[in-house]
């Protein structure tokens, strides 16, 4: 794999930006869900660089997903938790007190779970601070379900397709 | 201060995390129109609960003064009665309701309590609210003209949202002359004038003319009063009228309005329902 730099993290990020705004959002699945799927970089950002530039790309990222679809700040703040607790959310779904991670050296179920909680937490975020309407609970909770479910679909598909799991 | 410092070099990612989230919701505050209204609404209701206070307590300070015009008010009344002959006798009308229609409409009366018409969208506040039997979506007029729609609403106050917001409000009015209706909304410069357009280009236009709402939606009652028209041009992109309407309601200057229930708004609901349904049947 080519060797990351703030460069090629850049032209990821703008990447992953115009696939989301120009191609999965105007996929709109029975014709509400969208699927979501630039979270990929902050999932799999190779471990032991730069933490400081790491969550200011994560804030970038958001931020730049959130200029084109005029939700100023909301994907910001979502992929920026996510990008913070990143380790917390690993240790959890994997059983290891190492310090020592890499997605090689876990279990497929436990890198499966890693997904899931993530794209979860994410949209949890993004969805309840969108609709910001408390009385409408349950029926925001299951738009969120259906939404992590359809972008896990998408982010497997992705690792699949780029190997991530047996690279970083 | 060492402690401080020494806080901030341990946890330096957190407080980076912490920076970079403050952004985010400030943006989030600033930006959504759903989080601006509630802030609105959260800051116009703490705004007149204090206010409303401070004028109880000015007005303590006030009773005597009160008390004084009180009584030179009762003397010129005295004056009034008993020094001077009675000359004619007041005479009571009663009026028969002949059509015995339904009520649709009725009004709750309201003071604005908090008012902008500086922003892009705006917003004012009313001292009426859920108790009072104020809901979210209606319509709200002035003496002289419309007003705003109500959209936000606590027990005791309502966030209305003002006719001069420029994404939010597309009212359905029209000429009262010539009857052909057109959408009214706001160009965002100039707080004494709104827009009528798809008004098409052979319908005769005067300045001068009267523009009301006409009933097409259940918000606002057919015939109240929008404004005069000011000026008139041919849109070149769409072909229709772009006409610029003087309101003549001073938004400005609001103070008493009327909030407008109407209801027969869940059976003109329930009708439109039955459409929706139809029209996904027909769909499949």
């Amino acid at each position: 794999m080519v060797s990351r730099n703030i460069a090629s993290d850049l032209l990821l990020i703008a990447l992953l930006t115009a696939f989301q705004v120009f191609i999965l959002n105007r996929i709109a699945l029975f014709g509400q869900y969208i699927p979501v799927l630039y979270p990929v970089f902050v999932m799999f950002y190779p471990f032991f660089r730069n933490q400081f530039q790491f969550l200011g790309l994560s804030f970038l990222l958001g931020l730049c997903v959130d200029a084109f679809l005029g939700t100023w700040g909301i994907n910001a703040f979502a992929t920026t938790v996510i990008a913070y607790f990143r380790t917390i959310i690993f240790r959890t779904s994997t059983d290891t007190t190492t310090d020592f991670f890499s997605f090689q050296s876990i279990q497929w179920t436990q890198f499966i779970f890693f997904i899931i909680t993530s794209i979860f937490i994410h949209q949890f975020l993004v969805q309840f601070i969108e609709f910001f309407k408390f009385n409408r609970f349950f029926e925001i909770l299951f738009n969120v379900i259906v939404t992590s479910i359809i972008s896990f679909v998408f982010i497997l598909a992705y690792t699949l397709a780029f190997k991530i799991k047996q690279k970083v | 201060m060492g402690a401080l410092l020494r806080f901030f070099s341990k946890n330096a990612l957190f407080v980076f995390f912490i920076f970079l989230q403050l952004v985010a919701i400030v943006l989030i505050f600033s930006k959504n129109s759903m989080q601006q209204s509630f802030l609105a609404a959260k800051t116009a209701a703490f705004n007149s609960w204090v206010s409303g206070y401070i004028d109880e307590g000015t007005s303590y300070l006030k009773l005597k003064q009160i008390n004084e015009d009180l009584v030179t008010q009762n003397k010129a009344l005295m004056k009034e009665l008993y020094g001077k002959e009675k000359l004619d006798k007041p005479v009571f009308r009663r009026v028969y309701d002949t059509i015995g229609g339904g009520q649709i409409y009725t009004f709750v009366d309201g003071e604005v309590v908090f008012n902008s018409i500086n922003r892009k969208d705006n917003y004012f506040t009313i001292n009426r609210g859920r108790l009072q039997g104020v809901s979210s979506k209606m319509g709200v007029i002035a003496p002289r003209g419309i007003a705003g729609i109500v959209i936000n609403t606590t027990d005791n106050y309502s966030l209305v949202q003002s006719v001069l917001s420029t994404n939010k409000i597309k009212i359905s009015a029209s000429l009262k002359k010539s009857g052909y209706f057109g959408t009214l909304s706001w160009k965002g410069d100039d707080s004494r004038t709104m827009t009528l357009s798809d008004i098409p280009k052979y319908v005769p236009l005067k300045v001068g003319d009267t523009v009301v709402t006409d009933g097409k939606s259940s918000i606002f009652p057919a015939g109240i009063m929008v404004g005069t028209v000011a000026g008139y041009q041919v849109d070149s992109k769409t072909g229709f009228w772009d006409v610029s309407v003087e309101l003549s309601e001073k938004i400005g200057k609001l103070s008493t309005v009327y909030v407008v229930r109407n209801l027969k708004k869940s059976e003109v609901q329930k009708i439109d329902d039955t459409l929706k349904a139809q029209i996904k049947k027909d769909g499949q």
